[in-house]
């Protein structure tokens, strides 16, 4: 009898704590969340800024890439906000990221279970693929209601090329926050080394190959290489507009990468390895940014955001430039934003925070001191000459002249096919020329479908 | 006595009872995680489905795409090479290994055995990402002592040929301490009074492997088969960590071009392709069940 009372208790207890285990499997995946509450507002529209203090407190939730200190960070920004406005409550969901289509997925799971978040970080990476699917909610109404709002947040400072991303089909999703554009990181230590100098903005194709190849040598058993060819979509795009070129033609319709300026373009990254031997092999297991700081590479293409891990490693002789000219000077650059999700049920506060979160001076300020560029004039002119490198005003000069990367619907089977293609062409199994064409026919297709 | 009878099938009753209460928490973790998704894939085959809006029913659309795929029957062969390596590997190496330490002494078979197992219990993940770095062209460590040799440099993630070579090594570090475990215990289990009688039979070394070991461990190599095969038909870490699949798809796995393709919100054809490697899987386990008859030897004592 005492047997079987024991048994069953085991059992209930066992069930219960598998069923508990569900629950933390959540935990797991790196979710701190709570969910929405749908007590307070109905259907809030756009209403006038008076209004808000009348209102009772309502909760909404951000979604957030994790990253190293992005849980500090979103305390910090969320503080601050309340202080403006202390009646909306911002809760916060930290998303694993390896990559935007994981993100994206994430998101749109989220969504399907009815969990969503009412804003979320977007890059223009996926804007198109979530505007596409009906995800976002368009912003014009909210702005034309709220114009003094607008100009208050600085809304209106933000570089008007640099929000373009998010205005589609002649609406808006969002005001841009953040952007990156590729620029040549120098290592100072190893131009010394050389007596090199740093090149000037005007450089050309044929003063790089001059320098890479006087700063590819071994000193002391260790490599050196003057530079990285790069093989992934967003630096790539960067080198073929430098060359007239482009992954897509204008209105993302074909792939253009079949053209004799984009195959040249590639051939040249491809020959800095083979050819002229003034970059490493490309490879999963390249630490490109521990390289640069190490001294064992010279130049490397890269963005912004690498000033973080750069500061963190007390690096500091180093300095950027434009990457240099092929047959023509383009710069290109992508943008990121906080889009509100259409199945909000707080529209007016989630685009505020939205705005308050891209315009804010606090928000630029704080946030993007050691990150991305902001996208304020004021603020790009107030922090890029305080802070290294040297050269950080010329973020602030190519904002006026960038062309966005090209990022369709169907980004990630682009992207899929672009990486196929450009792996083969490195492990020398595919000519460049053949690689590029047969790129271009499977792109067609999927922009096709 | 018809007492008894009426008493023991009551007992019976009660213990069937708890004993269907102790598979229950398993048993509803299954159907959760394992038997809905399941039947979900074989409707959502059918359908157009972007995770937002409910799955829309389009018929036999994306089976034809799929039948039309000049990419699966290569992503099928990545999957087979590495098969037709790996799993022979584990059997043999395992077994190899297990015989050695078997025959060495206490403390150093318990010294061997921490050391070939070890790999096992890490993270495939992190240790991938090492070993990514130790297989780097020009900065890699495994290139600097092959150059120290002589030998020039390999380019083994770079290249379609290497690039399976280097999954493969690294895969047989990584793993061969679980067949190898099944192994030694395997050996363990053989009583040695079999060993005794084919001594006083007139047995040399050899033929004491050929006729007492192996006949008695054949239920641990159907096991290391099995499980085998049903592991790297799933191959996934090594080949996402290692090469994400490349140069070109040379070294994507099944498992990974699902994955690819439910990174890409491609859901329909994601299912699909699970559905197939289902399918795959369980023709091939109950084709070696059936096999297994013919071979495998579950004599004990």
């Amino acid at each position: 009898m005492k047997k079987r009372i024991l048994s069953i208790l085991l059992v209930a207890a066992l069930a219960a704590g598998t069923l508990f285990g569900c629950g933390s499997v959540k935990e797991e995946t790196n979710e701190t969340t709570k969910t929405i509450e749908e007590g307070a507002a109905d259907a809030k529209t756009a209403s006038n800024a008076d209004s808000i203090t009348n209102t009772e407190p309502v909760e909404i939730t951000i979604a957030y890439p994790s990253d190293d200190g992005a849980e500090e960070k979103l305390n910090i920004l969320i503080e601050e906000f309340n202080k403006s406005y202390p009646n909306i409550k911002v809760n916060y969901v930290l998303i694993p990221f390896s990559s935007w289509p994981d993100y994206i997925t994430k998101l749109k799971t989220m969504v399907a279970g009815g969990t969503g978040p009412d804003v979320a970080r977007l890059a223009v990476e996926g804007i198109q693929s979530f505007v596409a699917d009906g995800m976002a909610l368009p912003f014009d109404d909210f702005i034309a209601e709220n114009a003094d709002l607008m100009e208050e947040l600085g809304v209106n400072d933000i570089h008007p090329n640099i929000n373009a991303p998010f205005q589609i089909d002649g609406k808006t999703y969002g005001f841009a926050w953040d952007w990156n554009n590729i620029v040549m990181f120098l290592n100072k230590d190893v131009f010394a080394e050389k007596n090199i100098e740093l090149p000037s903005a005007d450089w050309d194709k044929d003063k790089f190959l001059e320098i890479a190849q006087a700063l590819t040598y071994e000193k002391d058993g260790e490599k050196v290489y003057g530079t990285v060819a790069p093989t992934d979509y967003f630096t790539v795009t960067a080198w073929l507009y430098n060359n007239n070129a482009s992954v897509l033609n204008e209105d993302m319709t074909k792939c253009t990468l079949n053209s004799p300026e984009a195959i040249e373009t590639i051939q040249f990254l491809y020959d800095l390895v083979y050819k002229y031997g003034v970059a490493p092999s490309p490879s999963a297991g390249l630490d490109t940014s521990n390289l640069f700081m190490n001294g064992q590479i010279a130049m490397l293409g890269n963005g912004r955001w690498s000033i973080a891990s750069l500061a963190n490693n007390n690096f500091e002789d180093y300095d950027i430039q434009a990457l240099p000219a092929l047959s023509t000077r383009q710069s290109s650059f992508g943008s990121g934003s906080f889009p509100v999700l259409s199945s909000t049920k707080h529209p007016y506060e989630a685009m505020l925070f939205s705005s308050w979160l891209s315009a804010s001076s606090f928000s630029q300020e704080t946030f993007l001191k050691t990150d991305s560029v902001p996208s304020r004039i004021s603020v790009m002119e107030k922090i890029l000459p305080t802070m290294l490198p040297e050269n950080g005003m010329l973020w602030r000069e190519s904002a006026d002249v960038a062309k966005s990367i090209q990022a369709p619907k169907q980004l990630t089977d682009v992207t899929a096919v672009f990486d196929k293609y450009m792996s083969l062409i490195f492990a020398n199994e595919i000519s460049v020329e053949d690689g590029m064409n047969k790129a271009t026919e499977e792109i067609d297709a999927i922009l096709a479908e | 006595m018809a007492g008894n009878k009426i008493r023991s099938m009551h007992i019976l009753k009660k213990e069937t009872f708890v004993a269907y209460l102790f598979v229950a928490p398993a048993l509803i973790l299954f159907l959760l995680f394992v038997g809905y998704p399941l039947v979900a894939s074989f409707y959502l085959m059918f359908c157009d489905y972007n995770l937002i809006t409910s799955p829309q029913f389009v018929g036999l659309k994306n089976i034809l795409k799929f039948l039309g795929d000049k990419e699966v029957p290569l992503v099928m062969m990545s999957s087979l090479k590495l098969l037709l390596v790996l799993v022979p590997a584990h059997v043999i190496l395992g077994l190899a290994l297990a015989c050695l330490v078997h025959r060495t002494g206490k403390k150093m078979s318990t010294a061997y055995r921490i050391i070939l197992y070890i790999p096992t219990i890490m993270t495939t993940v992190s240790v991938a990402t090492a070993w990514s770095y130790l297989y780097d062209t020009d900065f890699g460590v495994i290139n600097y002592f092959l150059e120290k040799l002589g030998i020039d440099k390999i380019p083994w993630l770079n290249s379609s040929v290497w690039a399976f070579w280097a999954i493969v090594i690294f895969s047989i570090w990584k793993f061969v301490g679980t067949p190898f475990l099944y192994y030694y215990i395997g050996l363990q289990n053989i009583p040695t009074s079999l060993y005794e009688a084919a001594e006083i039979d007139g047995a040399n070394r050899r033929q004491k492997f050929r006729y007492v070991t192996l006949p008695m461990l054949t239920p641990t190599i159907f096991m290391v088969v099995v499980l085998s095969m049903i592991s790297y038909i799933q191959c996934f870490d090594e080949p996402y960590v290692l090469t994400q699949g490349g140069p070109g798809i040379s070294t994507t796995t099944v498992s990974l071009y699902i994955y690819r393709n439910f990174q890409a919100q491609n859901i329909s054809y994601a299912s699909i392709l699970s559905v197939f490697l289902f399918v795959i899987i369980m023709i091939v386990t109950i084709i070696q069940f059936k096999i297994s008859d013919k071979w495998v030897n579950y004599d004990t004592e």
